[in-house]
């Protein structure tokens, strides 16, 4: 098993999509961030008094008691509320700001989940592709077996090379801020909360290609794989899902959304009434995506483990 | 006990629009251990399906396979260690170097890196192992599914077609690579459906057609089986040579400037002699053997198989 699984992580390595993907993340990343800070100016004096003016002039308004009452918003003083709801960098001159490269990378997340889903379609794929399963299986009939590693292979590739692509993102953000922007406002423990967020992504990004894989085990070819998913997330996702409600509960686009902005997602059924409310937590969000990857990982075996390999 | 073991062997593909496609109608086939075991027969008799069975790639539809006395595919898992295999073309990475995939292969097994160098030099790839399988000829793929088999050490290999768009100075090359892989004691069963091949490597054959077994045995005593064909003999001037041997009581006929008299073939002195004392003097006098492609074609046309 050992053996067959550094024959499946060889191959991973070895195949060349895995290596253009990363390639082509540093050259975007690299790209991107020359144009961004060839292309930004730092703000005038003037813009920054301008903006300081604009902020003292909204703290006192709110703290006028011109934002409503704290206690209706949720908060324990004027004073905490006003900190929340006016900060300076609402009125000053756009500062990029260390503070936001974790809602930066939540927001390109589903890129890094695409990423996923098309390593494992492509490993999945390959064999199929190339004609070289029934060599594989030669050397191991154990099908099942062969599966494992499999799957082991992808879902490490996928982790690996998600974690770097978005470790070469925010390298890239850390340099244009050290330029153009500020580490003022930076919480305590903020690294700590960027390096679970980018394993957390990953992570996602890991089942998604365990469902690239899946796909194109079933279907037989890295096409196959990648057009059922895609067309899933169109058909299902996009389109079934508005007219039938219960769908929005299992399917894996939004339970995504959930566990990758690590925030509950409020589904609203507007066919009743009064409109029902269905939370999706974080923690449901992982248990939809475990299922989902369980049970096409399941059928991908079944496949595999019966189908004449020609 | 043989290597391979083939009982009532049965595999039908269902086709796309309905029904089915027999590829293997009820196969037997005994594959003694050691030397060249030519299998052959023409397109879409079988040979590869029977093959895909052997090496559990296709579940059978009826019947029992044994694979170095395995049975397929429960037990293939403890004999396929000692099973080298090319199923159709060799299948393998072309964006790969030829080493690559050998080491990809090598890996699933443990087979350490002197043992891949042993066989890129084996079929002579050494100096092109780091070159991407894209760039290889036919011939080179050809030799490198090979090297891919040989990577075991396998003590039976099972080649499929492995002379199959070659051309002629890679038949030789693959030919004499087969020749010598029997001769070390290994058993290599070799499908095929260029007869002649398969006359010059095996010691043994069986002869297949729309799935079934048509005959299996030595090769000398399948090409025996043809029966007795007479004499060639070719002189200067034929068609006085015919009117002397048919004075003398020979039948004879003349198919383009050659003679094929009916006589039994150890009666060459008696036509020598006949044609000398009239003056002709044969330039060669030759049994009239069957070769295999005559036994193939009279073996289905009796069976009723043949095209």
């Amino acid at each position: 098993m050992i053996g067959l699984l550094r024959s499946e992580i060889l191959r991973a390595r070895s195949r060349r999509v895995v290596t253009m993907l990363l390639v082509a993340t540093f050259i975007a990343v690299a790209l991107g961030i020359l144009i961004a800070i060839l292309t930004t100016n730092a703000p005038t004096q003037e813009e920054t008094d301008r903006g300081q003016r604009r902020y003292e002039r909204e703290l006192a308004r709110c703290l006028a008691g011109n934002y409503g009452r704290p206690d209706e918003a949720g908060f324990d003083s004027l004073e905490a509320m006003c900190a929340e709801f006016v900060q300076p960098q609402y009125y000053g001159p756009s500062t990029p700001r260390f503070a936001e490269i974790e809602e930066i990378l939540v927001g390109t997340g589903f890129i890094v989940l695409l990423l996923g889903a098309v390593v494992g379609a492509t490993l999945g794929g390959a064999d199929w592709s190339a004609g070289s399963m029934a060599t594989l299986l030669v050397w191991e009939p154990r099908r099942v077996r062969v599966l494992l590693a499999r799957i082991v292979a992808v879902a490490l590739t996928a982790l690996v090379l998600t974690i770097v692509a978005q470790a070469v993102f925010v390298a890239g953000l850390t340099v244009y801020i050290a330029i153009h922007g500020t580490f003022d406002g930076t919480p305590a423990g903020y690294l700590g909360d960027l390096t679970a967020t980018v394993l957390r992504i990953s992570a996602v990004a890991g089942l998604f290609a365990l469902m690239g894989l899946s796909l194109a085990t079933i279907g037989r070819s890295t096409v196959a794989g990648l057009g059922v998913f895609l067309g899933y997330l169109i058909i299902v996702e996009g389109f079934l899902s508005n007219l039938l409600f219960w769908v929005q509960k299992v399917t894996f686009g939004r339970a995504a959304a959930a566990v990758v902005t690590d925030e509950t997602i409020e589904l609203v059924d507007g066919s009743t009434r009064p409109p029902s409310i269905f939370e999706l937590t974080p923690g449901r969000g992982w248990v939809t995506l475990g299922a989902w990857a369980v049970v096409l990982l399941l059928l991908a075996g079944a496949s595999f483990r019966v189908r004449d390999v020609t | 006990m043989g290597v391979i073991e083939v009982e009532g062997l049965r595999k039908d593909f269902r086709r796309l629009r309905g029904g089915t496609t027999t590829a293997i109608a009820g196969l037997d086939l005994e594959v003694p251990e050691g030397g060249v075991f030519g299998f052959l027969g023409p397109n879409g008799a079988g040979k590869t399906t029977t093959i895909r069975c052997l090496l559990g790639l296709v579940r059978p539809g009826a019947g029992h396979v044994k694979l170095l006395g395995a049975d397929v595919p429960r037990g293939l898992a403890s004999t396929i260690g000692d099973v080298g295999s090319i199923v159709e073309q060799p299948a393998l990475f072309p964006r790969f170097s030829g080493r690559r995939n050998l080491e990809i292969l090598a890996r699933t097994q443990g087979v350490g890196a002197p043992t891949i160098d042993a066989v890129l030099e084996r079929v002579s790839l050494a100096d092109r192992q780091r070159d991407l399988v894209k760039t290889y000829s036919l011939g080179m793929k050809q030799r490198l599914g090979i090297a891919a088999a040989l990577l075991k050490d396998p003590s039976l290999l099972i080649l499929d077609e492995p002379a199959n768009g070659l051309d002629p100075a890679g038949i030789v090359e693959v030919r004499e690579l087969i020749r010598s892989l029997g001769a070390e004691g290994r058993t290599v069963f070799v499908s095929s459906h260029i007869l002649s091949e398969v006359q010059q490597v095996a010691d043994r054959l069986a002869i297949v057609a729309r799935g079934r077994l048509v005959t299996q045995g030595p090769v000398g005593e399948v090409l025996a089986s043809a029966g007795a064909r007479g004499l060639v003999v070719r002189v200067g001037d034929p068609s006085a040579a015919v009117a002397v041997l048919r004075e003398a009581g020979i039948q004879v006929d003349v198919h383009a400037e050659v003679l094929r008299v009916h006589v039994d073939a150890a009666e060459g002195a008696r036509v020598n002699r006949a044609l000398a004392e009239r003056g002709i003097y044969a330039a060669e006098i030759r049994a009239d053997a069957a070769d295999l492609e005559t036994v193939f074609l009279e073996l289905t046309r009796d069976e009723g198989l043949g095209p």
